[in-house]
């Protein structure tokens, strides 16, 4: 019999797909493109993407729940869906090995700083594909463990409560704020993740309840950047905060205990775990649409395939700025095709129908 | 054991051992900086001290104490370095003391430095030093730890109590940035045996303008609306034969503040403040177990502190410095074109202050 995700595992994957690196400056960028209370913009950002897994809700019904890969294979010539394929191979491995790339040099301003940063890579990569080369439902029990290894750190900024100050936060919304639609775009890959429940349509049943707990997924992840957010602006004020490279990293800098202090070190390490999820997830999927492009070569092999290739690009961006501009670019498509592939999805499934191709249950 | 096992378990012993022969940090090697002080040379350049703990069973010095002169401490530290057999490292570096010379030209350049580099702590602690920083941490204090402990002790217990301010690299940072407030420090002095907590040097914006006294920091405190604890002595009356002194202690305190403007726009400020505590000395006439006469007592402290707390706001009022973050407030009372166009520097001295308090003695000891 073949095991199905469950709907509380799919959620947890959603937000830790989601949930990464992005959130140790997420706060940074809303203080600087949306100026003055920047985390309101979190909640045009949540509905935008509701209505992008809304999208993907409509393909699942329209396709019966038929892997996206059929529905591609049945509606288009190799000569289309093969460059697409790989088109979506790159995009993935690239992105999943820069973000990969972009956690070990922030690793690196604050603890081995003289250590090879590829070397870190090269451990983070190779944990990384025997993940992957454990199928999708080990990625999914991996997640829901990691996700408890993360979330408890949300206790700590109880610690730091009593330098909240809500004068600090201001009445005026969005002053001096910068180009809205350049920030939007800064703020929207913090959000990407949600998309690759397309890929999950055959590892779910009904009871999975796929696009409900993908939903959910998300709008765990806006109520986690939106405390973090509004903790931020009321921490450290506006005008700090925009000038700040990492809040989150100077967040936890500032928590002192009596038997510790600079939990900075430690607490980086958790994150590990939520982007080792993302990263290894991009990786997944990378593989997914390579196996569609050589199905008779072996799944390990198309992994080691695509984390190494994706590895020696990476050496190409050196410091944090380059990765961080690439990952921008990238950004930029995985958007792209987060509203780009169900749109596509939906117009071959509607054409499908008219042509009678499918018959409705 | 199958041949791959093995293999992964080899490779996996190797990776864990190997791992710790990069980035050694080894603690007998290492010069955790402690304390540094800064301080403005006549020829404008700064000199820099800075202090090291040791723990050699072998030395009989607790302490190596460092000098260098330079333009910014990072450059100062190479200098440091040659003079010593320690790698030195920030990563520790518990008090930032600046002479007050150097306050008054301003200190951002050198915070901004230390806030730039993620190995210093932004909970490292701001001070100043009343005259020169740099001799106090030369100086031996017979009786008490080694200057940079002495300080770092000392200022912590202080702030506890409230008697002194902790301001760290962060709050100092956090304040100086924020359009609203001006931060402030506590200031320690040297009193040739001792070292004390003297009051709070108050900034506009990095440059240090004014003082308060020691006898003021309570107030301050209560007004921030952060006090918690400590023993607030208030002189009732000074008139000679009539000296009239109550200690309050273990006191709750709350803080609303409500601003209004008048015709001409000059914001009015309201502070609405509640204090709770208990009486632990009193040398007046009144009698406390009397409801009346302790009610009495409980207006009495409430107009003194309203005296008080208007004196305060007006001498940081001639110096324009907005120390208590009464431009929070104010600016969360108007729209944002109106405050931009205010210039809360200017505007802030004509700024009218008062205050309403509620005093309630929840007890006066076992003496009736």
């Amino acid at each position: 019999m073949r095991e199905n995700l469950s709907a509380f595992h799919v959620t947890i994957l959603i937000f830790m797909i989601q949930f990464g690196v992005v959130l140790f400056n997420l706060s940074q960028i809303e203080a600087y493109y949306f100026g003055m209370n920047g985390w309101l913009i979190l909640f045009v950002v949540f509905a935008i993407v509701t209505l992008n897994i809304l999208l993907i809700g409509i393909v699942y019904r329209l396709g019966n729940g038929r892997s996206i890969f059929e529905i591609f294979e049945e509606a288009l010539p190799s000569i289309i869906r093969i460059p697409l394929y790989i088109f979506l191979t790159s995009l993935w491995g690239l992105l999943g090995s820069l973000l990969g790339k972009q956690y070990v040099l922030i690793f690196q301003m604050i603890a081995f700083p003289t250590s090879s940063t590829m070397l870190i890579k090269l451990l983070i990569d190779l944990l990384g594909f025997y993940l992957v080369s454990k199928g999708i439902y080990t990625i999914s029990k991996a997640s829901s463990i990691f996700f408890w290894l993360v979330i408890w750190t949300a206790i700590l900024f109880l610690f730091l409560m009593k330098e909240f100050e809500f004068v600090r936060l201001t009445p005026f919304i969005f002053r001096e704020h910068k180009d809205y639609l350049e920030g939007f775009f800064y703020v929207y890959p913090a959000f990407l993740g949600f998309e690759f429940s397309l890929l999950l349509f055959p590892y779910v049943n009904k009871k999975s309840k796929l696009i409900k707990s993908t939903f959910l997924g998300n709008l765990l992840l806006t109520i986690v950047y939106l405390i973090i957010s509004i903790f931020s602006f009321g921490f450290f004020g506006y005008h700090l905060l925009k000038e700040l490279q990492f809040p989150m990293i100077e967040l936890f800098a500032c928590i002192q205990l009596p038997f510790i202090e600079r939990m900075e070190n430690i607490i980086y390490g958790f994150f590990l775990c939520t982007t080792i999820i993302t990263l290894v997830f991009y990786f997944w999927s990378a593989k997914e649409a390579l196996s569609r492009v050589f199905p008779k070569v072996k799944q390990n092999t198309l992994g080691i395939m695509i984390i190494a290739i994706t590895y020696l690009i990476s050496f190409c961006a050196q410091v944090l700025n380059d990765v961080e501009t690439w990952l921008r670019y990238l950004g930029y498509l995985e958007i792209g095709v987060a509203v780009g592939l169900p749109l596509i999805l939906i117009m071959i499934l509607l054409l499908q129908r008219k042509r009678g191709g499918i018959i409705d249950k | 054991m199958t041949n791959k096992s093995f293999i992964i378990i080899l490779l996996f012993l190797l990776a864990t051992l190997t791992s710790g022969c990069r980035d050694q940090r080894i603690m007998e090697k290492l010069g955790f900086t402690h304390t540094v002080a800064y301080d403005l040379l006549p020829n404008g350049k700064t000199a820099f001290t800075l202090t090291l703990p040791k723990a050699d069973k072998n030395s009989e010095a607790h302490q190596e104490t460092l000098t260098a002169v330079s333009d910014s401490y990072k450059d100062a530290t190479i200098i440091m370095g040659r003079q010593t057999h320690f790698n030195l490292v920030n990563g520790q570096m518990r008090n930032v003391l600046f002479g007050t010379a150097l306050a008054k030209q301003g200190l951002w350049n050198h915070l901004n430095a230390l806030n730039r580099d993620p190995v210093v702590s932004p909970l490292a602690k701001i001070t100043i030093a009343s005259g020169n920083a740099g001799d106090i941490l030369k100086k031996d204090y017979k009786e008490h730890p080694k200057p940079g402990k002495y300080i770092d002790l000392l200022l912590d217990k202080q702030a506890k109590n409230f008697a002194s301010y902790r301001i760290t690299l962060f709050s100092f940072s956090r304040d100086y940035y924020d359009d609203g407030i001006d931060p402030i420090a506590p200031t320690i002095k040297d009193n040739g045996d001792t070292l004390e907590t003297f009051g709070l040097a108050l900034f506009q914006d990095d440059k240090y303008v004014t003082k308060l006294p020691p006898k003021d920091t309570i107030l301050f405190a209560f007004l921030t609306g952060t006090f918690r604890k400590g023993n607030w002595n208030m002189y009732l009356s000074e008139k000679l034969k009539k000296k009239e002194l109550v200690v309050l202690n273990y006191l709750n305190s709350t803080k609303k503040v409500q601003v209004t403007h008048d015709q001409t726009g000059t914001p009015h400020i309201l502070y609405d403040l509640t204090l709770k505590g208990t009486v632990v000395d009193y040398t007046g006439p009144l009698n406390l177990s009397i409801d009346a006469e302790r009610h009495e007592l409980e207006k009495k402290i409430g107009d003194h502190v309203r005296a008080e707390a208007k004196r305060m706001v007006a001498h940081m009022q001639k110096y324009k410095a907005d120390s208590l973050g009464i431009g929070k407030h104010v600016r969360n009372s108007m729209s944002y074109s109106q405050w931009k166009k205010m210039n809360w520097r200017e505007e802030y001295p004509k700024v009218v202050f008062d205050c309403k308090i509620k005093v309630t003695i929840m007890e006066y000891g076992t003496f009736r």
